[in-house]
């Protein structure tokens, strides 16, 4: 159902409720964004600072500067927080921005559960807080939760109290993930304005509406296996554990068929972002938008299928190991699809180069690389050597900083003059970028040639002969952390004033499939739209 | 928009919810009391 829809009968021009209860009580899509993005900004600092702990603790071999139980619970730690708390509340933060404001909508479809979903974020960080703390409170804390972002069983099931925080971190993620997502499909295919038909739609719309039906598919095994683990621990079950007729390695099919899926989930918006940057940018409507529609269906399906590529060493049969091996592989074709759409919208356009597009051509080049590096590791016989080895971890960094990350920031100095009705400072923004792209690329391009050299991945100390490389990635690595305070400083002042932006602050933003957000002034009033535009 | 309409937009984002969210338990359910008898020795064996 495609409806007409305004805001509420008795509509009257009230601005928002002021002080904490505007926060709290919220219910607005906008304010519940805004909300979103700077949980998502204060969770980059926690996990960035986990991260800087990391690459200190490597810079030297040796162990410097705490326990290795330690290291290994920051290593777990900086991925959940950067996966659930950072990229994850960003992407939803747009989506609640500007979904609503795209589609014509007044507001989300549910926007009580709107409130619902992100408030449960800080309870599950103050979980995850409480999981990092606990082995040092509790007089029987047992031992920082060091199983890596996997959790593992058998050794999820012997480390301490930690763990069980953990869980319940991810119980309360799950919940508010999967309550964004019903959410989020739900305002698109019931909230659209008269004419907003599915295939007028933004890319980024799509991206999200294939995001929301994969969180949807896939958190609640997340959540079945974690609690099975939680029984595991506390209730005498042996769901993962061999001596009581369980299987470990259960748990690692359950956490792969939702860990695999979530890539796309952490991907996905990011393309969208790329879909509305680049021919905005190019000034061209952009090329092939119902192959990148169908393309991202088809990558969201295929991503579904093929978790088990992350656990070859396991010994699957022969069959099992071929079929994982072809799926992954097919992968590339959706992937390739939507690159090559991209380049090709900006063959022969009216390019320029703003922050938005020096990230949009920044994640072209960078995540076909981890493409590249992600065929290697589909091929059983050459990952049986990668397997567990730093060139995992260059991949996966490659995927997902240029894949999701630089995404965000793309949509970030995209909207920024939506958002705040202030242009940022182009100057500082492409400093930024420079900034951001050549240390990323210092930290993670050496880690290849460590895991090629045989350095495992999760190890607090090393062998001498990879000290050259590792000093290299820490450099790198501090100048990438220290990027973001300039990141923060660009958003502050941003907010704080500036040039005043227009209602639509790039020349080729309403080219092709763009949605109603230009429309309406920057930034927009409280309630978007009081009277249901129509789209021709 | 008028009252009956907002109430028939309404209903209908329910319906929609529900059945995502029927989806979503069922994922849960599927994992807990299924999936451990069938997979219990470990895929393909």
């Amino acid at each position: 159902m495609s409806g007409a829809v305004t805001a509420h009968d008795d509509h009257h021009d009230h601005g928002p409720p002021k002080g904490w209860q505007r926060w709290l009580y919220s219910t607005n899509h906008k304010d519940i964004g805004t909300m979103y993005l700077f949980f998502s900004l204060f969770m980059l600092f926690f996990g960035g600072a986990m991260a800087m702990y990391i690459r200190a603790e490597l810079f030297m071999p040796g162990v410097q500067l705490a326990s290795p139980n330690f290291y290994n619970n920051m290593v777990t730690d900086h991925a959940l927080v950067m996966v659930f708390g950072m990229v994850m509340p960003a992407a939803a933060g747009m989506a609640n921005w500007m979904i609503p404001m795209m589609i014509g909508a007044p507001d989300m479809a549910l926007p009580r559960l709107n409130n619902l979903s992100f408030w449960l974020l800080p309870a599950a960080a103050l979980m995850l807080v409480l999981s990092i703390v606990a082995p040092y409170i509790f007089p029987n804390g047992g031992t920082p939760v060091n199983t890596g972002w996997t959790l593992l069983p058998p050794l999820s099931k012997q480390v301490g109290i930690g763990m069980d925080f953990t869980i319940f971190a991810i119980h309360l993620l799950g919940v508010s993930s999967i309550l964004a997502s019903i959410n989020i499909v739900t305002t698109i295919l019931n909230m659209r304005a008269p004419g907003m038909t599915l295939m007028k739609m933004p890319l980024f719309v799509w991206s999200w509406f294939f995001t929301g039906l994969l969180l949807i598919a896939v958190m609640p095994v997340l959540a079945g296996a974690v609690t099975m683990l939680l029984f595991d621990r506390h209730f005498g079950t042996s769901f993962f554990d061999a001596a009581g007729g369980g299987d470990p390695i259960l748990f690692q099919h359950l956490f792969w068929f939702f860990g695999h899926p979530e890539v796309y989930v952490l991907l996905l918006p990011s393309i969208g972002v790329l879909g509305l940057v680049i021919p905005t940018f190019s000034r061209k409507p952009l090329f092939g938008y119902k192959s990148l529609v169908w393309g991202m269906a088809f990558l969201a399906a295929l991503g579904m299928v093929v978790w088990a590529h992350h656990q070859y060493t396991i010994g699957m049969s022969l069959a099992a190991t071929n079929y994982f091996m072809i799926g992954t592989i097919l992968i590339s074709i959706p992937v390739g699809l939507m690159l090559l759409n991209f380049i090709f919208t900006m063959w022969r356009g009216s390019m320029t180069f703003e922050t938005p597009m020096l990230f949009g051509i920044a994640i072209i080049l960078m995540f076909s690389f981890a493409g590249v590096t992600g065929v290697m590791l589909a091929v059983v016989p050459a990952d049986m050597q990668y397997h567990d080895t730093m060139f995992v971890v260059a991949h996966f960094h490659y995927a997902l900083i240029p894949g999701a990350v630089f995404g965000l920031y793309a949509g970030v100095f995209y909207w920024l003059p939506k958002w705040t009705g202030h242009m940022y400072d182009e100057r500082l923004g492409k400093i930024f970028f420079w900034w951001t792209t050549i240390s990323f690329n210092i930290t993670f391009f050496p880690q290849h040639f460590l895991g090629l050299a045989g350095m495992p991945r999760r190890i607090v100390d090393y062998s001498v002969q990879y000290t050259d490389f590792n000093m290299i990635s820490s450099i790198g690595g501090f100048l990438f952390g220290l990027s973001h305070l300039l990141f923060l400083y660009i958003i502050i002042k941003t907010i704080r004033g500036g040039e005043k932006a227009p209602a639509k602050p790039w020349e080729g933003a309403q080219i092709g499939t763009a949605g109603l957000e230009w429309t309406l002034p920057s930034p927009p009033p409280f309630h978007s739209f009081t009277e249901a535009p129509v789209v021709r | 928009m008028d009252k009956r309409d907002h109430e028939k937009l309404r209903k209908a984002n329910l319906r929609v919810a529900l059945i995502l969210g029927a989806i979503a338990l069922l994922g849960v359910l599927y994992t807990f009391l299924y999936l451990p008898k069938v997979m219990s020795g470990g895929l393909g064996e």
